[in-house]
């Protein structure tokens, strides 16, 4: 009787166990799947120098292949080149400053409808594209339900520099 | 009776040793996708930042009208440590200064010389050019050789055992291998070029241009060293004109992330910037947008600088139409 009840509770451990390697495994490939995604998105839009509604309703379609939901934005900042001031605001002579300046967000949360039309870009600007899961996958609920953990739910962050101008002006 | 119970051990006995070797199992594919996870996200965060960090070295690049340029290492260096940081979910001061600790060797070069981070005497300073496709480690016994003609490749010198190997690359370095990239390319002996020698070499450098006082101006974590110098060294090399980012991580970790070690560079050929104008606005703007022809149609009253960087070091801030207007 008691060896029944220990092959019983071993039998489940074992189950939960396989269950957990897979859900493991799957969320790996989630995680990999989004991120290749959001690499590939950010390379076009740095080597384009635009963003164009296509490119981004096809990386939002992209993204939903995982069977998650996504809250992206896609942040652009332009650098501000200007004089360097000491603590008092006074200009120090011969030296300068860069200050990065957010030019436009677009995010499909918040109201925000992603990205319409077109945006140009310029050579050097900032292109930040962050992409935050808001829904579970089966192996995140399998995960969270039998250890309590989700060892691959990390938000996804790409920031690069805009390599040619959209408008083919360099 | 006897042997249903017997089964019913055996089963259990069966059933613990799954448990025993599928829990280390599930920690050891835990552990490697995590890794594996770490390292792509590295990896991505480093390629972003040496793109990054050219670009801002071919836009901050000044060039005269002789062809004579200067470049601001710590800009191009600053954006490098932004990029990567910002890649891995944060910018912080504190990762800026982890990444910075972990970057042993950096190198900014360009045609007329070579901006050699870090140079202050102590003992883990790293010397290293462009001209002369090395770099030495001055704490260790470890020499990092890197060729950077094409940059796919550093070589890992031992200095105790006088052993090769390629970093990213398993294969060890044979005697007769020539140094890939054309550095060394055919020479008979690598011997002939000891690192040694050539670190000696680099150092006398050093030391000359500390004698000369030609620094970096401001940018002390940096040091310039004159081409005249390293013409000796030139002969077999390649002439390679542009600039030249190079950076060497050694052991980076924050947050989460494992440790990492990775060498990155990028080259590319030298573009102009285009010069901006001050007006009576007291603002600066790039020239094109003023429409003039010809220089001789620019204004007295009018002051021109070669960059928007110079105008910033003049004191002029950017029109509020500045990047409008750039063609």
């Amino acid at each position: 009787m008691i060896n029944n009840i220990i092959n019983i509770i071993l039998a489940v451990i074992i189950f939960l166990g396989c269950l957990l390697l897979m859900s493991t495994v799957g969320l790996y490939a989630d995680f990999m799947g989004a991120y290749n995604s959001t690499a590939y998105y950010s390379d076009i839009v740095i080597d384009k120098g635009v963003l164009t509604q296509d490119d981004y309703d096809d990386f939002i379609v992209d993204l939903g292949s995982t069977g998650k939901i996504y809250n992206v934005s896609v942040m652009i900042e332009r650098k501000q080149v200007t004089p360097a001031v000491d603590e008092d605001n006074n200009v120090i002579e011969g030296q300068y400053a860069i200050n990065w300046v957010p030019v436009s967000v677009h995010r499909n949360f918040d109201g925000g409808t992603g990205v319409n039309g077109e945006s140009y870009l310029q050579v050097g600007d900032i292109v930040t594209v962050n992409v935050v899961g808001i829904s579970e996958s089966f192996p995140e609920r399998m995960l969270r339900s039998f250890a309590s953990v989700d060892p691959f739910n990390r938000d996804i962050k790409i920031v690069a520099t805009v390599r040619n101008d959209g408008r083919g002006l360099n | 009776m006897t042997r249903v119970a017997n089964i019913d051990v055996i089963v259990t006995v069966i059933c613990l040793i799954i448990v025993v070797t599928l829990t280390p199992f599930i920690l050891i594919i835990y552990s490697t996708m995590h890794t594996n996870i770490d390292s792509y996200v590295l990896e991505q965060a480093n390629k972003r930042a040496v793109d990054a960090a050219m670009s801002m070295l071919q836009d901050s690049s000044d060039v005269n009208i002789v062809g004579n340029f200067d470049v601001d290492p710590d800009v191009a260096y600053d954006m490098y440590l932004k990029i990567y940081t910002s890649n891995l979910y944060t910018d912080s001061e504190e990762a800026r200064n982890t990444l910075n600790a972990s970057s042993p060797v950096t190198l900014v070069a360009v045609n007329d010389g070579v901006y050699v981070k870090d140079f202050s005497g102590s003992d883990s300073v790293s010397y290293f050019t462009n001209k002369i496709p090395y770099a030495y480690s001055v704490s260790g016994t470890e020499y990092y050789v890197a060729d950077t003609i094409n940059g796919s490749n550093i070589l890992l010198v031992d200095g105790v055992n006088n052993s090769y190997k390629v970093i990213g690359d398993s294969r060890p370095l044979n005697d007769g291998d020539p140094i890939i990239g054309g550095a060394l390319a055919g020479e008979p002996n690598i011997a002939e070029h000891s690192v040694a020698n050539v670190t000696s070499q680099i150092i006398d450098m050093v030391h000359y241009s500390l004698a000369t006082n030609n620094s970096g101006g401001s940018r002390d974590r940096y040091l310039a060293l004159p081409s005249e110098m390293s013409e000796g060294l030139l002969q077999d090399i390649t002439a390679f004109r542009g600039i030249i980012f190079l950076n060497y991580i050694d052991d980076f970790s924050f947050g989460n992330y494992l440790g990492v070690s990775s060498f990155s560079l990028a080259n590319s050929q030298l573009t102009l910037r285009e010069p901006v104008g001050v007006d009576s606005s007291g603002y600066y703007k790039p020239m094109s947008a003023y429409g003039f022809l010809t220089s001789a149609d620019i204004p007295d009253s009018m002051k021109v600088f070669t960059s928007e960087y110079e105008a910033a070091k003049n004191g002029y801030y950017p029109s509020p139409s500045y990047y409008d207007d750039l063609q």
